[in-house]
């Protein structure tokens, strides 16, 4: 017995166990079974992504990055944020985040809702970055609609903070720190000022670069509407109208003097490429649909099939249904309503999700429109708009509740922030609601239908019209000035200055995310000598001016932190 | 044989006829008989009866495995009482793969038989090591029935990775998560099935669990039957009343209405449109919870001198009332071991299995925070028809035709409080869990060859857990469309374990035995969920088409399913050296291998080595009778951590699975691919540590002492921290961040300075210092984020190069000369005029440097009493609840509905949410707690006949959770995660219990 165990038991136990064994060590080749990743790229499926992020949270509603509330995380709302509150246009009374000290213009670099805007664009760069990376030689409008969005998106650095990271398909996992815009040529510069106009001066023309490449891989310019296939993608048009877009800004974003030669060739190209974009058939929308002005239809829940798309030269796609978010065009309905407000056609907001009740629109604002903020104050959107004479003055000023025996109760809404304690004071904006023209059901009862008109053909008009005016074309700014005011039912101006060209800016685009370029354009923003000054301008009540400095921001304490390479922004 | 011998000398020789019987008057069979100086012996019967002859006079001594030796002189009849060696259990200790003697321990080695009469109330496993051991904290998260543990030996020496230790039950070690309905996995332990903990402190005992031992392993051991013993039953229930120790003490209406006159007038919108109720809230979420707990025992043994096979069966039941309402807890075990011991010893088989299934449900939770945030002066229902569809029940609304249904006008305002009362009733959720966990032992001494031993342990796990949810249209948790549906999760857990054990004692001197074994590890998860509603038959909604959508499905999200695996994969082996039992040496080496890490990276190797000289045994010692024992130890080891949270780590895409979050675009179908952060240069964490330490026993162990000190390295910590953007796909990625170091003092006192017939007195205290301490960041910064939040996701706690892990970095408060903290003013720090983030700075962290209990125990005759002490010196919270609701000027809300508050924090006066970083909100939360006073009685004997031998048994009362001293502000200074929020309160609990062996 003995003998056998030893002899023949052991062994053929110790082989069997080795067999065993190396077939079990195999196991650990096992690992990934989840059905819900993939270790294969599939291209479609990320170019999706690359758009998706322009107004999405992310997949399935989560957010994209490490961030802890996946609705404060989308781009539009971040745009949002930083281009209205701290403008005449739009005020918050939240007193989390640091959404206040943004409406103040006191925003620092540990101001929590500042690495919201940051890694949301870092984020979206960042996919892009491995679309092009993953997609060389692949479908050339599709790799160029890619990088397109990207500019898009530096576009968007270079303006808030003007001097970030740079960070391209080649850094993506080398694990080394990217260097500041500044350096991305290989540049040493030590000055902070300095630093921030070079950076911003690389970016500039690393877009333009950019730009020039995709163009003639983008499909070709053309107005569509939501049942169109390629509705939603960025086509020539759009690259014009980036281009346009940063030529218009150019003296500020090149530092260029507003008389300087190259400013005046910048600006006859953006007359040049506005001219490009309407000849493609992109116009403003004109039709009317039962007790709908033209300018209702662009914020409706129906937008895509309205008629209100041939302005859109780069709409973002949100459906109730489908394409779910909150933080994209819901967010433009709930923080600007509360639940007992109307449109113009007596109608509430088309959604449950109408009871944030944070932004107000400032006085300074309002006034200018012929109703004034004062003049506000207790009357329905649909007086507000007949006193205004212009189809664009989409406020309300009176808060309805109907009651269960079928009675309202109204309040008069103030027109004065008060200490901007509260959603009561200031002037609501009714601009955004879900409604369908035709009076059809939303898709669903909280989540929104209205696609986002990113660039819009009535910025396009404004555009022109303002390189028109600086290239000293007065009468012709003044025509197209005033085309832009018919659509809106409005009477044509009698002339035009700089300072009418700002209002006029103001009144078509307002709360649309371009307010504080434009008035740092006009020199109206940042800086001591500025003569325009808003309630709260700066944080006090009657508004003072505050440093030129904070007409960009900073890059969040967690970025600097993380990355040695970085020098905080000059100023801060 | 034993003829001859009796032949020799039976002229002085008697017939002892004898009976043996254990404390409780079971007849003990098995026991061994012998004439001490003789070879006479003999074994007891059945019915623990004996024969045998003896010299008169002569010296008898009975023995029996678990009982004290007894020794009487011979008389014609015996009645010998064993009773147990309560000492037993610390001479033989179950460590990783295997048991030792406990004078043979080298490493930090803690083992542990739950005190069956000092206890308050337990429901799992847990609560019995709680305050027991030094260095072992363990803090239940709230006081939710079922809840689970969090359990920390020696700090933890992890960040962002698992700081959980690895438990081991009957050989399987458990993977650590949780599963819909069961919390954590001593959740499905009946506390009475369990016969010891033993906690593996330091790294020459945990280095045998290679990757899993860097947070301390507790092995537990569930108790068997005995060889030979007759069928005994026993019976144990209590019953218990549950009331909320602390709330929060927010306003009535009375003087909430005086705060709003105060603060608007009471000519305002905010007084006029207060409510004429007074409702106390809390008061209306809260009960007095009834439990009860029964278990059943039945434990023997079949057998004779060749086999044998002690069986033990037991069910259990608990029903256990939340003090919230509608919150329960129910729980059914069953549980047999069958320990077969065949071929005379030399192959012994343990058979394992458990079986629990509990129903939780655990309330609506929400409702907890609510009750702090409801106007007072509203009434819980009111018959106003806007209420109608929210079931009456009084909510803040809004006037809505969204739903485009006539007969639902109104919705909740989502912003303001819910009414707490009709979350809790109007809340329909519920959790199932089923646990089958066994496993089958084999252990063979090959005969002829009896030095080798042969191991095989086959265990696993099945468990299958699922959320049901069923809330009316009418409820806020499903209104309008309704909520039914469910969350499904199950999961199996195998492993294979087999061993071989080799021992050779060359001589009187040298012993050696070495082992060497293999395991397999499989962990498998799945699980789908599912989840619609309806339009109601009164919606007037239609589909693009144009078709009714009334009574048709309504899906917020789809339906679910997901996957996961891990392989563990491991070679280990362990060699001790003995000499003279003086000198012991123990060396240990594991290799493992986890699926969890990329080809390449995914083997650790953990080696050990530990000294222990037994200088009692020492001949300059031997003869001092002061000292029962004294040992000395050192150790080294490493240990690895594996558990990343990851199942994997390959990249991969994750795919969208929702529907409703598509982008459709370019004729595409919208589904996304979202590539995920991956850190290909990820490796294993690497604890190494070094301990000391001695083991007195004074005066047959009366008194006795065990000191530790230990310092730990961890290297390659795993932690999840910002990054440079654009260089991966995150802006956070788990990396090896850097070093930490752990150095801490362990002492351990117990004693028993009475120890008479009728007198006990049992004392013990135990305390442990830990200083933790960041010692490296790899990135070269000087400071990451820890993870705890506040105010609106701004990050509070960091680990800072020098400092402790999770230190607060906030801003100093400034105070007025009342000593009120002023809204907004910081102290500037660096003086430089201007308040940023450079004037934060590092105040305290959240873990307590000190931490221990002490426990007494006195027993007078029949009579015994005991307590139990915690404490917690030097941690810090974040009072979270504070913080929360600093603003008042939120009491009447410009959204349109009121917030309720305390007077203390309507008394900052402060108006903004905007300070959270405030060092005001961290906290001193150092504590101690009474965790329970218990008073028995012990009875035996009773209604004893010729025939029975009686009914024994305890009759108890306790109090658990008894009382508590703290500075803290907040509501409980006992707060795993370093903040205090909104949480199920813990309960202070009465109960009445009642054992019965028969």
């Amino acid at each position: 017995m003995k003998r056998m165990i030893i002899k023949n038991i052991v062994p053929a136990a110790a082989l069997l166990l080795t067999v065993g064994m190396t077939s079990c060590v195999k196991d650990l080749d096992k690992g990934n079974i989840d059905p819900n990743v993939e270790a294969n790229v599939n291209l479609d499926a990320l170019y999706t992504k690359c758009y998706a992020g322009m107004i999405m949270e992310g997949n399935d509603g989560a957010a994209d990055f490490s961030i802890d509330d996946a609705g404060k995380s989308t781009l539009l709302r971040n745009i949002y944020n930083f281009n209205e509150l701290p403008t005449d246009e739009s005020i918050c009374w939240w007193s989390d985040g640091g959404i206040v000290d943004i409406g103040y213009n006191q925003c620092e670099p540990g101001t929590a809702t500042l690495r919201f805007l940051y890694y949301r664009i870092m984020s979206n760069i960042t996919y892009c970055n491995k679309y092009i990376k993953e997609a060389e030689g692949s479908d050339a409008t599709k790799l160029a609609e890619v990088r397109f969005l990207r500019a898009y998106l530096y576009y968007l650095l270079m303006d808030f903070f003007a001097d970030p990271p740079f960070i391209d398909e080649n850094t993506l996992g080398t694990n080394v720190d990217p260097v500041q815009a500044h350096a991305m040529n290989g540049e040493t510069i030590t000055d902070r000022a300095e630093m921030a106009k070079t950076g911003r001066k690389n970016l500039y023309n690393w877009i333009m670069a950019e730009l020039e490449e995709c163009e003639p891989n983008m499909l070709a310019a053309k107005p569509e509407t939501d049942t169109d296939s390629d509705y939603g993608r960025v086509d020539k048009a759009a690259v014009w109208f980036l281009k346009s877009r940063l030529l218009l800004n150019s003296n500020i974003y090149l530092g260029l003097d507003d008389n300087a030669a190259e400013y005046m060739t910048n600006l006859s190209q953006v007359v040049t490429l506005s001219d490009q974009i309407a000849a493609a058939g992109f116009d403003l929308c004109k039709k009317t649909v039962g007790k709908y002005q033209p300018y209702d239809l662009l914020f409706m829940g129906d937008n895509g099939s309205n008629g209100a798309s041939v302005e859109a030269i780069f709409p973002l796609m949100q459906d109730g249904k489908t394409t779910q978010g909150w933080g994209g065009s819901l967010f433009f309905i709930a923080c600007h309503w509360n639940a007992k407000l109307r449109t113009v056609t007596d109608q509430g907001a088309g959604t449950t999700g109408n009871t944030w009740a944070g932004m107000r629109c400032r006085p300074s604002f309002v006034n200018k429109f012929d109703v004034t903020a004062k003049g506000t104050e207790g009357l329905t959107a649909a007086e507000i708009r007949d006193a205004s004479n212009d189809d664009r003055a989409l406020f309300c000023g009176i808060e309805i509740e109907s009651q269960p025996d079928g009675s309202v109760k109204t309040k008069k809404r103030s027109s004065s922030l008060g200490n901007n304690s509260d959603f009561d004071g200031g002037v609501a904006s009714v601009k955004w609601n879900n409604n369908y023209s035709t009076g059809a059901s939303p898709h669903d009862t909280y989540n929104v239908d209205i696609d986002f008109f990113l660039f819009r053909f009535g910025e396009t008009l404004l555009n022109k019209a303002e390189a028109l005016l600086r290239l000293g074309k007065d009468q012709d700014a003044l025509d197209v000035v005033n085309t832009l005011r018919a659509r809106a039912n409005a009477d044509g101006l009698a002339n035009l200055t700089l300072s009418s060209m700002l209002d006029e800016r103001a009144r078509e685009m307002y709360l649309e995310g371009q307010r504080r370029i434009d008035l740092i354009r006009f020199h109206q923003f940042g800086g001591q000598q500025v003569s325009y000054k808003w309630e709260y301008k700066g944080g006090v009540k009657d508004g003072i001016n505050f440093d030129e400095y904070r007409n960009v921001f900073p890059i969040p304490t967690s970025e600097i932190e993380a990355n040695s390479n970085l020098t905080q922004i000059y100023g801060y | 044989m034993l003829g001859l011998f009796l032949s020799v000398g039976a002229f002085a020789q008697i017939d002892v006829k004898g009976h043996v019987k254990d404390a409780q008057g079971e007849p003990i069979i098995g026991a061994t008989v012998r004439v001490v100086g003789t070879q006479t012996a003999t074994v007891t019967d059945f019915d623990g009866n004996f024969v045998l002859k003896a010299n008169q006079g002569a010296d008898i001594s009975v023995s029996y495995v678990g009982y004290q030796t007894q020794t009487v002189k011979a008389a014609p009849t015996l009645e010998i009482t064993l009773q147990e060696d309560a000492t037993m259990l610390e001479n033989v200790v179950v460590i990783g793969y295997g048991v030792a003697r406990k004078t043979d321990l080298t490493g930090s080695v803690v083992a542990m038989k739950p005190d069956e009469k000092n206890h308050g109330l337990i429901t799992s496993a847990q609560e019995m090591i709680q305050g027991k051991i030094a260095g072992v904290n363990v803090n239940t998260a709230s006081g939710a029935p079922g809840e689970g543990a969090q359990i920390r030996i020696r700090g933890g020496a992890s960040l962002s990775a698992s700081n959980d230790p690895l438990i081991v039950i009957d050989g399987l070690p458990m993977d650590g998560n949780g599963t819909k309905g069961v919390s954590n996995p001593l959740g499905l332990v009946n506390p009475n099935d369990i016969e010891s903990f033993t906690v593996l402190k330091d790294a020459s005992a945990t280095a045998i669990y290679g990757s899993r031992g860097s947070n301390g392993v507790i092995i537990i051991t569930t108790k068997r039957g005995r060889k030979n013993q007759a069928p005994t039953v026993t019976y144990n229930a209590n019953v218990s009343v549950s009331t909320v120790g602390k709330k929060l003490d927010v306003m009535n209406a009375t003087t909430y209405r005086e705060i709003i006159a105060a603060k608007y007038g009471e000519t305002s919108d905010a007084y006029t449109g207060l409510g004429n109720a007074d409702t106390d809230w809390q008061k209306e979420i809260y009960r007095n919870a009834v439990s009860t707990d029964h278990n059943v025992t039945i434990s023997g043994g079949v057998g004779n001198s060749k086999w044998s096979m002690p069986y033990r069966a037991s069910i259990g039941y608990t029903d256990q009332q939340g003090t919230l309402r509608g919150s329960y807890y129910n729980r059914f075990t069953a549980g047999f071991t069958l320990n077969p011991s065949l071929l005379d010893d030399h192959l012994n088989i343990n058979i394992n299995a458990k079986y629990a299934y509990s129903h939780n449900t655990p309330g609506n939770t929400s409702a907890i925070g609510s009750a702090i945030a409801m106007d007072p002066t509203r009434s819980i229902f009111d018959s106003d028809s806007r209420y109608n569809n929210f079931g009456g029940y009084f909510e803040w609304v809004n006037w809505n035709t969204d739903y485009k249904d006539p007969s639902f006008t109104y919705v909740k305002n989502s912003d303001a409080p819910a009414n707490p009362v009709e979350q809790i009733n109007q809340y329909d959720f519920k959790r199932y869990n089923n646990t089958l966990l066994g496993n089958f032992e084999a252990d063979y001494k090959i005969h002829g060859f009896e030095d080798l031993r042969l191991h095989l342990n086959l265990a696993g796990e099945y468990t299958q857990g699922k959320e049901i949810t069923n809330h009316s249209p009418y409820s806020l948790s499903g209104f309008y469309y309704g909520s039914e549906g469910w969350n499904e999760e199950m999961k199996y857990n195998t492993t294979l374990q087999a061993y071989m054990q080799y021992y050779k004692d060359f001589n009187d001197k040298h012993h050696f035995d070495i082992m060497g074994g293999y395991e397999h590890q499989h962990m498998k998860y799945w699980g789908n969920s599912s989840y619609w509603g309806y339009y109601p038959s009164t919606s007037q909604k239609t589909d693009d088409e144009g078709n009714s959508l009334a009574g048709t499905v309504y899906r917020s999200s789809d339906p679910s399913n997901w996957k996961g695996q891990t392989y563990l994969v491991s070679f280990y082996g362990r060699a001790n050296y003995n000499f003279a039992d003086r000198y012991l040496l123990t060396f240990t080496f594991r290799a493992d291998g986890s699926s969890r890490f990329a080809d390449g990276k995914r083997w650790g190797y953990f080696p050990s080595a530990a000294f222990a000289w037994r200088v009692n045994e020492e001949s300059f010692l031997k003869n001092v009778n002061a000292i029962s024992d004294l040992k000395l130890r050192l150790g080294w080891g490493q240990t690895g951590q594996q558990n990343t949270g990851y199942e994997y780590y390959t990249p991969v895409y994750r795919k969208s699975t929702n529907s409703h979050y598509y982008y459709p675009i370019a004729g595409l179908n919208g589904v996304m691919y979202k590539p995920l952060v991956y850190n290909e240069d990820l490796t294993w964490e690497t604890t190494t540590t070094y301990n000391v330490g001695i083991d007195l026993g004074l005066f047959k162990n009366r008194l006795t002492l065990n000191v530790d000190a230990y310092y730990r390295k961890t290297k390659d910590l795993l932690n999840t921290s910002t990054i440079s953007t654009g260089v991966n796909l995150d802006n956070k990625v788990l990396r090896n961040e850097g070093e930490l170091e752990n150095t801490g003092i362990e002492v351990a006192i117990g004693g028993k300075p009475i120890q008479t017939n009728d007198w006990l007195v049992d004392m013990s205290f135990n305390i442990g210092y830990n200083k933790n301490k960041i010692t490296k960041l790899y990135s070269g910064r000087d400071f990451v984020e820890a993870g705890m939040q506040v105010g609106t996701n701004e990050p509070i706690t960091y680990h800072k190069v020098g400092l402790a892990a999770n230190a607060f970095y906030v801003y100093q408060q400034v105070y007025d000369t009342n000593g009120k903290p002023i809204q907004g003013c910081y102290v500037d720090r660096n003086g430089d005029g201007k308040i940023n983030d450079d004037d934060r700075y590092f105040y305290k962290n959240i873990a307590a440097p000190w931490n221990g209990g002490f426990a007494l125990k006195v027993a007078y005759k029949n009579w015994d009493l005991g307590t139990n002490f915690r404490f917690s010196l030097g941690n810090y919270v974040y009072n979270g609840i504070e913080s929360g609701k600093a603003n008042s000027a939120v009491l009447s809300n410009p959204k349109g509905y009121y917030e309720n508050s305390t007077t203390d924090f309507v008394a900052l006066g402060w108006t903004s949410y905007n300070y959270s970083l405030s060092d005001y909100f961290v906290q001193n939360a150092s504590f101690l707690k009474c965790d329970n006073i218990t008073l028995g009685y012990n009875f035996e004997n009773l209604f004893k006949t010729r025939n029975y031998k009686g009914l024994s048994g305890r009759i108890y009362g306790s109090c658990t959770n008894v009382f508590t001293i703290t500075k803290y502000k907040g509501l409980d200074p006992e707060q795993t995660s370093g903040k205090e929020t909104s949480v199920y309160p813990r309960s202070r609990t009465f109960l009445l219990g009642l054992s019965l062996s028969f």
